[in-house]
């Protein structure tokens, strides 16, 4: 589907972040951590990571197999 | 199917036909569907020492923990979204067993499906910008409340020209808003045409591209598959078009549509 697509850049923990744990779909029923518990944590997170130089870019899925490598 | 209790079911994403599962993430073997009303969970066996509720509480504090899960939960995604339409599940979504994630998928089988055929052969884009407010401030220099002010101090008098530097500090910051503001409107509307649907985030407080500049637009874009590559050519000529009055623009993706499933969430919040 997207493999004749594959672009971009390196991806930064606070990108990922900012949509694993604050985006995508939540559902409730017996979801062992509260969602309100991980927006604390999300929130925490990002703060500790904009700051200063952790922001280190993460050569994640990405990288490795040729998706979202370097940007031009 | 049985399963020990120090045992959790972790769901990636949801799909609306059976995905291949071989070559997906870094340990294939682990993962497995779990199929209701319709729908494939893409899910995997975790221990709950590491994720149940107090341990992950615990987890989430740990940094280099957060890198590395969050990462293979993306990994394990994009793994599925190269041949199928996903829905992607938030970090940590986990269940006590098999029977309450189809219980999930009974409850809420209507809108993945309909959520699963809006998405069908889309995919997001990220895109930020990023101002360099030195580069910008000599042009606020230019802008005429601040520029009238910058007269009226030299001829001041001490203590007005204190009242009136305050005033242009003001002002000029006013200006520099109203300009990264202007910026992301443009570059917002120019992506548009090319996209489905288009979402803004705040910006991430003292986010700053290296050398770059602060951040000024945190978007997403649903973008058809087949228009990808017009999407990232008109993100590289918007960033070619305002590179010289210090607006940098970052593209990435294709993402999973993390951005896009609030039809699913709001049906789950009800």
């Amino acid at each position: 589907m997207h493999s004749e697509m594959a672009v971009n850049k390196d991806v930064t923990l606070v990108e990922l972040l900012d949509r694993v744990l604050d985006k995508g779909v939540t559902v409730s029923g017996d979801v062992v951590i509260s969602v309100a518990d991980v927006d604390l944590i999300y929130v925490g997170l990002r703060l500790l990571l904009s700051s200063v130089e952790t922001m280190e870019r993460l050569r994640g899925p990405a990288a490795e197999d040729g998706r979202k490598g370097p940007a031009s | 199917m049985d399963m020990p209790e120090e045992q959790l079911v972790y769901l990636y994403c949801v799909t609306a036909k059976p995905p291949e599962l071989e070559g997906v993430g870094d340990r294939p073997d682990a993962l497995y569907l779990v199929c209701e009303a319709g729908l494939h969970a893409v899910a995997c066996r975790v221990e709950a020492r590491e994720f149940g509720e107090s341990n992950l509480r615990r987890n989430l504090d740990n940094l280099g923990w957060v890198a590395v899960e969050t990462t293979n939960h993306e990994r394990i995604i994009e793994g599925i979204m190269r041949d199928h339409c996903v829905i992607p599940f938030r970090f940590a979504t986990l269940f006590n067993t098999d029977e309450s994630l189809r219980a999930q998928l009974r409850a809420h089988g209507g809108p993945f499906r309909t959520l699963l055929e809006q998405l069908d052969d889309k995919a997001e884009w990220g895109v930020k910008a990023y101002c360099d407010f030195e580069k910008l401030e000599r042009d606020v220099r230019v802008d005429s409340t601040v520029s009238s002010l910058d007269e009226a101090v030299c001829t001041a008098s001490p203590g007005k020209a204190f009242l009136l530097r305050r005033k242009r500090r003001e002002s000029a910051k006013a200006a520099r808003a109203d300009k990264a503001g202007w910026y992301a409107e443009q570059i917002v509307e120019a992506l548009q045409p090319i996209s489905v649907q288009a979402r803004t985030s705040e910006v991430v407080p003292q986010w700053e591209a290296e050398g770059y500049g602060e951040m000024i637009l945190n978007a997403a874009f649903l973008v058809c598959n087949g228009d990808a590559r017009a999407f990232v050519d008109a993100t590289s000529a918007l960033g070619e078009r305002y590179a010289g009055e210090g607006i940098f623009i970052e593209c990435s993706g294709p993402w999973p549509p993390y951005n896009f499933c609030d039809p699913a969430k709001a049906a789950m919040d009800a």
